[in-house]
Parts: structure tokens; C-alpha cells; sequence
């Protein structure tokens, strides 16, 4: 490098020495009367390395258990590689990691691994999620029946709606509870999994297998597909289904937060990409 | 700019930093100890953390720090960023609000960790422009803390403590003055700690650290210090405090621990030693203007 540097060049010199390894750009920049360069970066690299992994265990406790400290450390590390945080907030990073233990070669036969992942990550939203106001259910019982089904609700920010091909949360329960009885009996066979997850009002997550046909109705509300076209949904995946009390039960559990009336033009759409 | 009041109420005295490990525990027992400090980014969710946080600032007052504005990035601040660290002040009220004097971010890539400054003219004009739009829009002065560092940029034409009083001159943010992070860094780097405090401007300095650090013989028997928050604080450190405390005055103090975290108690008897050297130095006043 010049010795005409400019700040943002030795910001990226020092990150391509951090992330990549890099300490070539950084020759003649830094002073090494106390340190050689790759000492000094390496400090920072360990730390760096450090905490992404602490931050990784803190989102995926159940996949740390399964795999072990040793070789979550790896895992770790090769993730981080790939995808660095983009916020300086870490309770936003780890997203890809289930998607990144799908192809992980080390791990390919715990083919429930990668599910675990997803749920942990999805629990992990749910419990920072920010917070919101209740549904007026008053305000909901004030409408007029033929306003009904135009109402399209807001989805509370701590709910998730995810799909896996494992019992990924039968796994993820007897991991945390560490309930051996149960986790000797698990089998591992690929069936679809509709699971639900919301922070509770303590605190906690709530993680509720669902059936399929209600899982679509949840999810096509939460998408903000006026309530017709999600019972509709719902009529054709579970025919013959108490719908009535599905809602009820839903709208106790507080899954939305607000509501408003909308017409059903554009919700095919959005029903297409949710099938 | 117009900027309020620094002090916001704070007691003069030691608080301890509050790590997730003693929320239940600091609701339950409410300890003697005049205020808390949290890392900002820990408390952007809605959860259990912020409610727990909630609670505590029921009965204490609360200083947040931030570890990710990354106030020397060349590329300017993450307006997201921003604006989250604005909700939780107005949420929270704290008695200070602090970040570091160091660079997280560039192309949008978060580097976990505080990476030092080249100590340039550029460097300076891009702090001070960042630090600027942080208080503009918090509305409200910021406290920024000097680093510890483990490299030296060759180019650097500005000794880290003029940087640090000309940030302060420049933007009227205040100083947290971090004694441990300017011993590490005066020993790692051959400076002299007490010079590089003493040139600090008195009247900007609205919050003191003190941490523990720990020591590492790299090949070739050099050994450096790292700022790892790991352990007690060093004598060396308790020694340079109290000079602080004679040159600056009755500032409030914290104290770090955030690796290896103890009891509660092994905390709160840090706060008490760094207390009890408070008083001290209140009391040396007292004798002196009586005298």
C-alpha cells in the first residue's frame, strides 16, 4: 500500500487480514516495534472468532449439544467464513445456519441436524422479537358480519410458521430437557412437520406440531390473505375441520396483533406461493 | 448543537456492569450499588432481557454502552443501527449513553470486535462527523471511551490522546475514561499510562472503567496485555485509578467483568474497593479545603 492511505483503505486491508488472512496489504502500514503484523491481527481474529461462536451457541443450544463443543467450534468457524454478520447487532447473525449444516459434509448423516437448526432459529427470532399490542377482540366483534371476511390480520412479530422433514422438534425438546428416556426412543424418519413458534407471555417459546391444513390457514392469515380466502385454504386442506374453533383458540393465543378490511383480489397470488 | 446536561442524575459512585448471568438475581436481592451499565446491542429485542432491564430501571439508574455504532468507520454509521440504539435510550432513559473510539464496520461486513484507529487528520474529521450524528440524533452528549489496541498504524501523525481531547473539543461528546484500556494500551505499545491520562481534558471526562486484563508471552518472550475482561482488576490499575481520582475528581465509576463472570458478590466487592477510594478522594478534598 501507498503510504498515502486513506481510512477506508485500511479498513479494508485490515478486514481482509482478519477474515481472509490476508497480511500482505498491511506490510509497510503497521508498526511492528511490539508486534509482528501477524501477531496483532491475530488478536483481534480470536477475539472475532470467539465471539461469533459464542454468539452461534447462544442461538443454537440444542445443535451445540448434539454435536459437541469441539466440533461446534468448527462448525462455527467455517460458517462465519461464509457468512459474515452484516449488523453489529449479533442476536441477528446465524440465520443461514441450518441452511449451511444442509450441505456440510461432516454432518450429512445426522439428517436432522440441519432442522434442529431451523427450528432453534426460528425459536431464537421468536424470543427477540420486538414487542406489540394486543388484538382488540372487541373491536373484531364490532364488525358487521358481511365485513368479516375481508379482515386481513397483522401477524405478532414473534410468530413463525416453518415446515421440516425431521421430528426436529421432538429432538430439540428432549436435547434442552435432556431427557434421555425420550431421545432413545426418537426415530429418525423424513415426514413432514408443520410446527408454530411464539413467544409466550413469559418469556418462553411456545413450539406446537400443527396440522398441516391448519398450518396453511395460519400461515396464508399471517401473510395478510383476507380471512376468506384463508378459510377457503382451509376448507379445501381440511374438509370437514371445526374452523370456528381453530380461530377461537388462535386468536386466544394472541397470533395477531391488529386487523384491518381488505378485498381478496390480490390474494391468489400470495395463496400460489404459500402452496 | 445544543447538548444536555452530561451528568443525568448519576450518584458519584461505583456501579457494576449487568451481564444476563445476574438479572434474576439483581431483581430479586436489589443489591446496595448506585448504578448499572449494559451493553446497548444486548437489548434491541423485546424479550425476557429487555424485561428484566425494565425492572432494574424501576429501581436503578441504567448507563448503556454500545459496542457496534462503529464511530470510526470511514463509510459513515448504519442508519438501522442508529435508529435501534435511539429507541432503546428513549425506552430506557439512561444516566449515559457511550460508545468507543474505534471502527467495527466496512462494506457493510460487522468485524465483532473494537479495531483500532490510524491516528490521522482524515481519520478525525470522520469520528468527529459520526460522532456528531450520533448525538444529533439521540439528542443528547455521548461519552466515548478510549480503546486498548494491539497494533499501531505507521501513518498515525496524532498521539491517541489528542485525537481522543480533540474529538471531545470538537463535537462537546465527553470522555469515558477507561483506566485499564489506557494501561493495556501504554504498556503494549511503550507509552507512558499517566501521561496519556493526565492530557485528557478534565472537564470532559463523565465516566470512569475499571476491568481486569490478562498477560500473553508471544514468541520471543515480548509479552503483551489484553483488554479480556476476564478476572479482578490489576493493582497496577487500582494504582492509576486513584491518580485519576486525584487529577479528575469524583467521577462515576464502573466496573467491567464480562468473560468468566462471577458471583454477584465478587462484582459488588470491586464496586465497594472502587467506592471506598471515591470517598477517599472526597475526603482528601474535604481536609484540603478545611485546611
Amino acid at each position: 500500500m501507498s503510504s498515502n492511505l486513506w481510512l477506508l483503505e485500511v479498513q479494508r486491508a485490515l478486514r481482509r487480514a482478519i477474515v481472509d488472512g490476508d497480511t500482505e496489504p498491511l506490510q509497510g502500514v503497521l508498526a511492528t516495534d511490539a508486534m509482528a503484523i501477524d501477531d496483532a491481527v491475530g488478536i483481534y481474529r480470536n477475539t472475532i472468532r470467539w465471539t461469533l461462536t459464542r454468539a452461534l451457541r447462544l442461538s443454537y443450544p440444542a445443535v451445540h449439544k448434539l454435536v459437541g463443543a469441539e466440533f461446534f467450534e468448527g462448525v462455527a468457524e467455517q460458517f462465519s467464513l461464509r457468512h459474515w454478520p452484516q449488523s453489529a447487532c449479533l442476536d441477528d447473525f446465524g440465520a443461514d445456519f441450518g441452511q449451511f449444516l444442509d450441505t456440510f459434509g461432516p454432518v450429512r448423516d445426522l439428517m436432522y441436524l440441519p432442522d434442529v437448526a431451523r427450528l432453534e432459529w426460528a425459536v431464537h427470532q421468536a424470543l427477540h422479537a420486538p414487542r406489540a399490542r394486543e388484538l382488540s377482540l372487541e373491536r373484531l366483534l364490532q364488525l358487521e358480519k358481511d365485513q368479516r371476511p375481508a379482515v386481513r390480520f397483522s401477524a405478532h412479530p414473534s410468530l413463525r410458521l416453518i415446515a421440516v422433514d425431521t421430528p426436529a422438534d421432538t429432538i430439540w425438546r428432549a436435547v434442552l430437557e435432556q431427557d434421555e428416556s425420550v431421545l432413545a426412543c426418537i426415530e429418525v424418519t423424513q415426514a413432514p412437520r408443520y410446527l408454530l413458534v411464539q413467544r409466550d407471555p413469559d418469556g418462553g417459546a411456545e413450539v406446537s406440531a400443527l396440522a398441516q391444513g391448519e398450518w396453511k390457514f395460519l400461515q396464508a392469515l399471517s401473510c395478510g390473505v383476507t380471512l376468506e380466502q384463508a378459510l377457503q385454504e382451509f376448507h379445501h386442506t381440511s374438509p370437514g375441520a371445526d374452523l370456528d374453533h381453530v380461530l377461537a383458540r388462535h386468536l386466544a393465543a394472541r397470533r395477531f396483533t391488529d386487523f384491518s378490511l381488505g378485498t381478496a383480489c390480490a390474494d391468489f397470488a400470495v395463496l400460489r406461493t404459500l402452496n | 448543537m445544543s447538548i444536555p446536561s452530561k451528568r443525568f442524575g448519576v450518584p458519584t459512585g461505583a456501579g457494576i456492569g449487568l451481564r444476563f448471568a445476574h438479572h434474576e438475581e439483581v431483581v430479586a436481592r436489589r443489591p446496595q450499588v448506585p448504578w448499572f451499565e449494559v451493553h446497548t446491542e444486548n437489548y434491541f429485542g423485546g424479550g425476557t432481557n429487555l424485561s428484566f432491564l425494565e425492572a432494574i430501571r424501576a429501581h436503578y439508574p441504567i448507563a448503556l454502552h454500545g459496542v457496534g455504532i462503529s464511530l470510526g468507520s470511514a463509510q459513515g454509521l448504519d442508519a438501522t443501527h442508529l435508529e435501534r440504539v435511539c429507541a432503546l435510550v428513549e425506552r430506557i432513559e439512561p444516566c449515559f449513553v457511550s460508545e468507543h473510539l474505534s471502527w467495527s464496520c466496512v462494506d457493510g461486513h460487522y468485524l465483532a470486535d473494537l479495531l483500532p484507529l490510524p491516528m490521522t487528520e482524515e481519520a478525525l474529521a470522520t469520528v468527529c462527523e459520526n460522532v456528531n450524528r450520533m448525538q444529533e440524533r439521540l439528542r443528547r452528549q455521548v461519552l466515548i471511551e478510549n480503546p486498548s489496541s494491539y497494533l499501531r498504524y505507521r501513518h498515525s501523525t496524532i498521539p491517541e490522546w489528542e485525537f481522543l481531547s480533540a474529538v471531545a473539543q470538537r463535537t462537546d461528546c465527553g470522555i469515558l475514561c477507561d483506566v485499564n484500556n489506557a494501561f493495556v494500551s501504554a504498556s503494549n505499545h511503550g507509552w507512558d499510562a499517566n501521561a496519556y491520562l493526565a492530557a485528557l481534558p478534565a472537564h470532559a471526562i463523565g465516566e470512569i472503567h475499571l476491568a481486569g486484563h490478562s498477560c500473553r508471552r508471544l514468541e520471543g518472550g515480548r509479552v503483551i496485555r489484553l483488554d479480556d475482561h476476564a478476572g479482578p482488576v490489576a493493582e497496577e490499575v487500582w494504582n492509576l485509578y486513584q491518580e485519576v481520582l486525584a487529577r479528575f475528581g469524583s467521577i462515576p465509576t464502573l466496573i467491567e467483568w464480562d468473560n468468566n463472570i462471577p458471583a454477584l458478590d465478587v462484582l459488588l466487592a470491586e464496586a465497594a474497593r472502587a467506592a471506598r477510594l471515591l470517598q477517599t478522594r472526597e475526603t482528601n478534598v474535604e481536609q484540603s479545603l478545611a485546611a
